[in-house]
């Protein structure tokens, strides 16, 4: 078998191994909600149906390699850890279960999911297991080794795939923030921003909408404004939500402010190949109450953001802020439950407050041209926060740029002004969505 | 095929434009639907509403002591002795606090009158278990005369616009007017030596600010040399 491994020896491993969240996920658990938990979905699509018995193959192989992602959410006396899950879940049916919705209980059982629909493979992460990036390492590898076993493909290790014939290294498995902390944390005060308004699904339903757009266009167009692909997005997204709050709110005084958070990852910015959270953001925002903004001022205000926050001194300044509240010794050795009630108040209070939308870019995804022959297209889509309505996960593979909505209201506004306004200057955008026909009594569980 | 309207190509599953909801229009010729991207929605979480749940909370938490003074009082007299007034007044501060979270947008106009007409109940079970006779001729013309002020400043503040120095204005003037009004009742009704004893003071304060705040708000240049001296 070209991807042979020594299955028995890792199987006999029967420690299961154990670790503590780290810093970033720390807040997940404790700030989930009866129905919302933070997960996010990685999506392969290959060219061919997907066989379940040989994804459940494939899974069982690749778990081993990935011993922080294979893992289930436990309950200490003072925090959450996550422990190894002796065997690897049983793949699913996307028809089974809603879609970027685990309950609190499964992931009590395994964080993570994997599932299967026509061609196409996904896997649902909770946030405090990994971030996009790790999500995206493991994703391509179970592309991988399905590939192998479908198409008896000969894949090469490279491109983020990992060898499931090795073990995980330590620094994989470790928590980055702590050991590219600063002296000092940036102070984390920032000015509410504008909440997108509608009328929630009662039933929890979970809008998707998806943009394909030519990535190079949107690169020719971006490089038009002088800026790369992340902000140039950012600014129409900003331009959307600003003329929503502009119709909704008329008295200028009263407007908010319209921020994005962006995503960054920090492995880029230090030298990490953890496999676990390593992600920080940045809010670039503009104040409407200061006057009209146009999309050039919105496009400088996001660029000249981004250059200035984007260094490591800065990021590590702000993660480090986070770092030292864990560390804080009342914190530590307040019990779980009285954790959870702080910390749930706290990301009540400040966590989804400060940013309008997030918009999420994991960039050009490449795989060996081996892989990419069978892969036809890969989505991120990111779930839903607690209480901002609107969220959008960017990636863009096989020169196609893959823009995904999601949303828990109603109301399409915020995807409509977007896409017409990329439509109004020259793109070409091909839409597609899980609508449904207008609700007749969803059934209820 | 493209949507009319958002100029965006729709993707063969789509019946209408996901954007905008405008029908996908296909003129002259049938349009195959390729399978949806996504498997129907398997299952409903129902979001709770937690109001509800507070409320409910929130009555039984005033419930039990309402009950207990009762069943108390009984046990001890045999009778409703003081736990009239205690639950009583616990039904006030029901009615006052938590009646109006049971709705989503209380309108004060409606609650203020009925928060008035509660404390004049109250006053009136107080009147009667004690074997009075001053809650008509005097705490019902103070009550309602509180109560008429209030509910038309409420009124007048959220319906009008601006004029609220006017508004405030007068009504100060109408409260130094019920200081006296006051005195003058408790002289009727509990037969007291002299008529007005305090309640000249409370009417020339509450009428001399009332009407600075008119002058204030008749004279435009007043206004805005104060406002310049006083604006935070």
């Amino acid at each position: 078998m070209p991807y042979g491994i020594d299955a028995a020896g890792i199987e006999m491993k029967q420690n299961l191994r154990w670790m503590k969240l780290d810093n970033a996920a720390k807040i997940y658990p404790a700030a989930r909600r009866k129905y919302w938990t933070n997960v996010f979905r990685l999506s392969v699509t290959f060219a061919d149906e997907i066989d379940p018995a040989l994804l459940q193959q494939a899974l069982d192989l690749t778990v081993r390699r990935f011993p922080s992602v294979a893992v289930r959410l436990r309950t200490g006396a003072f925090w959450y850890y996550l422990e190894q899950i002796p065997e690897a879940p049983r793949v699913m049916s996307e028809s089974s279960c809603s879609l970027n919705r685990m309950t609190f209980r499964s992931i009590r059982r395994c964080a993570f999911r994997v599932l299967y629909h026509q061609n196409r493979i996904s896997a649902e992460f909770f946030h405090s297991v990994t971030d996009g990036n790790g999500g995206l390492v493991f994703v391509k590898t179970l592309a991988a080794v399905y590939a192998r076993l479908r198409y008896g493909a000969d894949i090469p290790c490279e491109e983020g795939i990992l060898d499931v014939g090795e073990e995980a290294t330590e620094s994989e498995l470790e928590d980055s923030f702590g050991r590219y902390d600063s002296p000092v944390g940036a102070s984390r005060r920032e000015d509410n921003a504008y909440c997108l308004p509608g009328s929630r699904e009662p039933d929890g339903f979970l809008h998707v909408t998806t943009g394909i757009l030519d990535t190079d266009e949107v690169l020719r167009l971006a490089k038009a404004h002088g800026t790369t692909l992340t902000v140039f997005l950012a600014a129409v997204m900003m331009k959307a939500i600003y003329e929503i709050q502009n119709e909704r709110v008329p008295d200028p005084r009263a407007r908010e402010s319209v921020r994005i958070l962006i995503p960054v990852n920090l492995r880029k910015l230090f030298d990490s190949d953890t496999m676990r959270n390593f992600a920080s953001y940045i809010t670039p925002g503009i104040d409407p109450k200061l006057g009209e903004y146009s999309f050039e001022e919105m496009v400088s205000v996001i660029h000249h953001s981004m250059a200035l926050e984007l260094n490591p001194k800065k990021m590590s300044a702000k993660f480090t802020a986070n770092v030292r509240s864990e560390q804080s010794p009342i914190l530590r050795v307040m019990p779980l439950f009285l954790k959870n009630f702080a910390m749930k108040m706290v990301y009540n209070c400040v966590g989804e407050k400060k940013s309008s939308i997030c918009l999420s870019n994991l960039g050009a995804v490449r795989l060996p041209e081996a892989l990419a022959a069978h892969v036809r297209r890969i989505d991120f889509v990111l779930g839903v926060q607690a209480k901002t309505p609107c969220n959008c996960g960017v990636c863009s593979y096989g020169g196609k740029l893959y823009i995904n909505f999601i949303r828990n209201i109603r109301e399409s506004e915020l995807e409509r002004r977007f896409f017409t306004e990329l439509r109004r200057r020259g793109l070409h955008i091909l839409i597609e969505s899980n609508q449904r026909e207008e609700r007749h009594g969803a059934p209820k569980i | 095929m493209y949507c009319v309207k958002c100029g965006v190509e729709l993707a063969d599953s789509e019946k209408k434009c996901p954007l905008c909801g405008t029908e996908v229009i296909c003129p002259g010729e049938a349009r195959p639907l390729s399978p949806a991207p996504y498997p129907p929605y398997p299952g409903a979480v129902i979001e709770g509403a937690p109001r509800s749940g507070v409320l409910f909370v929130l009555t039984v938490l005033f419930l039990i002591p309402f009950l207990l003074c009762l069943i108390c009082d009984r046990e001890i007299n045999g009778r409703i002795v003081w736990s009239g007034y205690a639950s009583g007044a616990l039904l006030l501060l029901y009615i006052l606090i938590v009646l109006p979270i049971w709705f989503k947008r209380p309108n004060p106009v409606i609650f203020v009158p009925i928060d008035f007409a509660a404390c004049g109940l109250y006053l009136l079970y107080i009147c009667a278990a004690t074997d009075r006779s001053w809650f008509l001729p005097f705490a019902f013309p103070l009550v309602g005369g509180l109560g008429l002020i209030v509910t038309a400043v409420v009124a007048l503040t959220r319906y009008t616009r601006g004029g609220e120095l006017f508004i405030f204005g007068g009504a100060l003037i109408l409260l130094g007017g019920m200081s006296v009004l006051a005195e003058f009742l408790m002289y009727l009704t509990f037969d007291k030596a002299r008529m007005f004893v305090w309640s000249l003071y409370p009417l020339s304060v509450f009428f001399l600010l009332g009407m600075m705040l008119i002058v204030i708000g008749i004279c435009r240049p007043l206004r805005e040399s104060l406002k310049k001296k006083f604006f935070f």
